[in-house]
């Protein structure tokens, strides 16, 4: 379910209460009524992609009790990884695939061209799979217990506020939640998931779609704009990847809250980071966690030599990367991530050990580093986000700024720019002394409610039906 | 108890909402119909007080290349420029429609943009600047665009939605405009800017089946004036085959059909243009001096 659509508001009142309406005695029923919640809303997208979420779902556990039974589960486990990995690696990558295998015969002589797949990518895929996985590969590790309820195990990996987009969530933290007799209603819980929804919100619509009139309209023709455009487009793709995403990540960890769930937090304002490494452990917290849990330990992580350590980062890396999309783009910004946090590691940069102006300034650095990676990311080719670096750094390009005609764009632009900002440096920095939601005066905290929802209507841009990273 | 008193703030909080939705969203409404310049007032002349006998319709290509007193002068008759920046078919019909609600024109001009009035694009944008003056004449526009926009245009502050910079500024800070009966001259040449293949392959392109229902309704309700279809002058040109729908369009209801964009007297000439899209003010005037030919 779209969190920013029409059909949310009118439609989540009624799951709402529906949901608080069936009796505490009744948990079960809770439960089931989520699970077909979940699956009803994952049908409209597609209604037969459902089949391949409940095919994973059932692989992964079947898999998961099999291993739990048998001595010999390596074998398993493999299976049932591989077995769990083939929709993903179907749907998203067979014509990637398709294509470079295609290019390298064509480069030795052979010509052998499969036709391409033109199916819709099943929404979520990347999310749920790696969720399912994680909950296979903990029972494997034996840190998880496996969980012999089947629809409690279909819940933990269709729940709808997640499935979309994450957080990708780990099976001891959502299990126990689904199994327990949760509270009836947990006022204080559901006025914060409320608060997250509505800051959520206000992130996507006005922030991150409202940057994005400018990036849209600069970064496909960049080459009509000058250096200084592209730079500032840059940045603004910057600012719009963080508020779609952590937007999204919060308005479903807000709706879970609502509902009684704790989520994995995704996102700790990753623009403070004081390096890439740091960066890393605020930016989709539960994607990079997942990472290092399955890749990157199981690889060796730093117990091992110092060349082996920076290869299980550089691959990590690599994975995040192809994980992102079906494109070279995104492994070589994987691996562009990779390199920084290496090359960090050799320097002893990782941490910062210096003053407040030693922060600020690494800050800054990890940022513009951060960035231009961004650029990689965003282009649809390595040609076309080197066209843009190039052009950023050409000084003989005139330095003019491009400015959008409407000017409430401009406006918009800076007036969420500044919100966002000011609430980051002030959860960031100020949070023991400065409460903006959690403020003791209910005045403040409805005054600051109602600002936040007027500049939604006034500035908010509606119609942009999409998140970035459901896409992934 | 938490629920009842969950309950009782809900119901606490939404009425204090929709009073506010109320107040500051008709207040905002309010200094609209007064605006004293900018774009508010432009918008407000053009719907509900304008009486000329040519309008213009179209985007920024519209705004800044049809010179209106030019025309006024050479036709003898009254001429306002309808363009605006980022705006295509779906909101020019329905702004025609409000305009027919009080007159009929004696001729129409539609600059033609493809990337607005007949490529795929999200709708909701075009919606904008009717949200003000949403009345029953083009309800049946929300409605095609969404059917939900019923609802949300239930909130006053959502009418005000991208347009509340406009609507304050232009009540207490009205700018005076360069403007001259609709028409915005650029100042400024082009710097060099590479030349590319414009040549499209015709499986590639898709149209909108919404703006081309436009379109199509646009020429078959103009029994009682002239439309006249054109595509002003781009640097870097058009390949015909994106404005094949509009030749179609015209070949069926006998429109005339003028196309500039491969005009080699501007083609590439940097000292008519100010950007690749957008004529500058000598050139928009040599443009509209060669367009008046033809219309006469």
């Amino acid at each position: 379910m779209i969190f920013n659509s029409f059909n949310f508001i009118v439609f989540y009142p009624l799951l709402f209460l529906l949901y608080y309406s069936i009796p505490i005695r009744y948990g079960k029923l809770r439960n089931l009524f989520l699970l077909l919640v979940s699956y009803l809303l994952y049908i409209q997208w597609e209604p037969v992609y459902a089949l391949i979420l409940m095919g994973v779902t059932l692989v992964t556990y079947c898999f998961a009790l099999l291993i739990s039974n048998k001595r010999q589960s390596k074998c398993l486990m493999i299976i049932g990884v591989l077995l769990s990995l083939f929709p993903l690696t179907f749907f998203k990558y067979f014509n990637f695939i398709n294509e470079n295998i295609s290019e390298i015969l064509m480069m030795f002589g052979f010509s052998c061209r499969l036709d391409g797949l033109n199916w819709a990518i099943p929404i979520g895929i990347s999310f749920y799979t790696f969720q399912a996985l994680s909950y296979l590969l903990d029972v494997y590790y034996k840190r998880q217990k496996v969980e012999r309820n089947f629809l409690h195990y279909a819940l933990f990996v269709s729940f709808f506020p997640c499935i979309l987009s994450g957080p990708i969530n780990k099976a001891s933290l959502i299990i126990p939640q689904i199994k327990q007799l949760r509270p009836y209603f947990d006022y204080s819980k559901v006025i914060e998931g409320m608060r997250m929804l509505l800051w959520g919100m206000f992130m996507k619509v006005v922030v991150a779609d409202r940057v994005a009139l400018y990036v849209d309209t600069v970064l496909p023709h960049y080459e009509n704009y000058s250096g200084l455009t592209c730079f500032v487009a840059s940045l603004l793709y910057t600012i719009q990847i963080y508020a779609d995403f952590a937007g999204y990540s919060l308005m479903a960890i807000g709706v879970g809250k609502t509902l009684g769930f704790e989520l994995t937090e995704n996102f700790r304002r990753p623009y403070f980071a004081v390096s890439v490494t740091d960066f890393w452990h605020r930016w989709h917290i539960s994607l990079s966690t997942w990472l290092k849990d399955y890749i990157y330990i199981p690889l060796g992580g730093s117990r091992c030599s110092k060349i082996r350590n920076y290869w299980n980062i550089l691959l990590t890396f690599l994975v995040s990367g192809i994980w992102h999309g079906a494109n070279w783009t995104f492994i070589v910004w994987g691996g562009v991530h990779g390199i920084f946090q290496i090359i960090e590691k050799i320097l002893g940069q990782e941490k910062c050990k210096y003053g407040s102006l030693g922060k600020s300034i690494k800050i800054i650095i990890t940022f513009l580093l951060v960035n231009f990676a961004w650029i990689i990311f965003r282009m649809s080719s390595i040609s076309e986000a080197w066209g843009v670096i190039t052009r950023i750094f050409n000084y003989s390009l005139p330095l003019s700024l491009y400015l959008p005609e409407e000017n409430t764009t401009n406006a918009s632009i800076i007036i969420g720019l500044f919100l966002l900002i000011t609430k980051d440096i002030i959860d960031e920095f100020y949070s023991v002394r400065i409460k903006i939601f959690d403020n003791s005066s209910m005045i403040f905290r409805w005054f600051f409610y109602y600002a936040i929802i007027i500049i939604i209507l006034l500035i908010g841009v509606f119609g942009a039906d999409q998140f970035i990273y459901a896409y992934f | 108890m938490d629920m009842k008193k969950f309950f009782k703030k809900c119901i606490i909080f939404f009425v204090l909402l929709f009073l506010l939705d109320m107040l500051v969203g008709r207040g905002l409404l309010f200094l609209a119909t007064k605006a004293k310049g900018g774009d508010t007032a432009r918008q407000n002349n053009i719907i509900k007080t304008s009486q000329d006998s040519i309008l213009i319709f179209g985007s920024s290509r519209a705004i800044y290349h049809y010179n209106a007193q030019m025309i006024s002068d050479s036709l003898n008759m009254e001429c306002l420029n309808c363009g605006y920046p980022g705006m295509g078919i779906i909101f020019n019909f329905a702004q025609f429609e409000l305009i027919k609600k009080r007159y009929k024109p004696s001729m129409v001009i539609y600059d033609v943009m493809p990337e607005y009035d007949l490529y795929i694009d999200d709708h909701h944008k075009y919606l904008s600047w009717l949200k003000p003056y949403y009345t029953d004449e083009i309800l049946n526009v929300f409605d095609s665009v969404d059917k939900k926009e019923k609802f949300k245009m239930l909130s006053q502050l959502y009418r005000c939605n991208s347009l509340f910079y406009h609507f304050l500024l232009d009540y207490f800070y009205p700018v005076k405009s360069q403007e001259v009966k609709g028409f915005r001259p650029l100042k400024g040449e082009m710097v060099d800017v590479k030349i590319q293949n414009n040549t499209k392959d015709e499986k590639t392109i898709k149209y909108d089946s919404l703006k081309l229902s436009y379109l199509e309704k646009l020429a078959a309700e103009s029994k009682d004036y002239t439309l006249v279809f054109v595509v002003s002058p781009m640097w870097y040109g058009l390949d015909p085959i994106e404005v094949k729908p509009i030749i179609d369009i015209c070949s069926r209801y006998n429109l005339r059909f003028i196309n500039y964009s491969n005009d080699p007297k501007f083609i590439h000439k940097n000292n008519l243009f100010k950007d690749v899209g957008h004529l500058n003010n000598h050139g928009a005037n040599e443009f509209t001096r060669d367009l008046i030919k033809q219309i006469k």
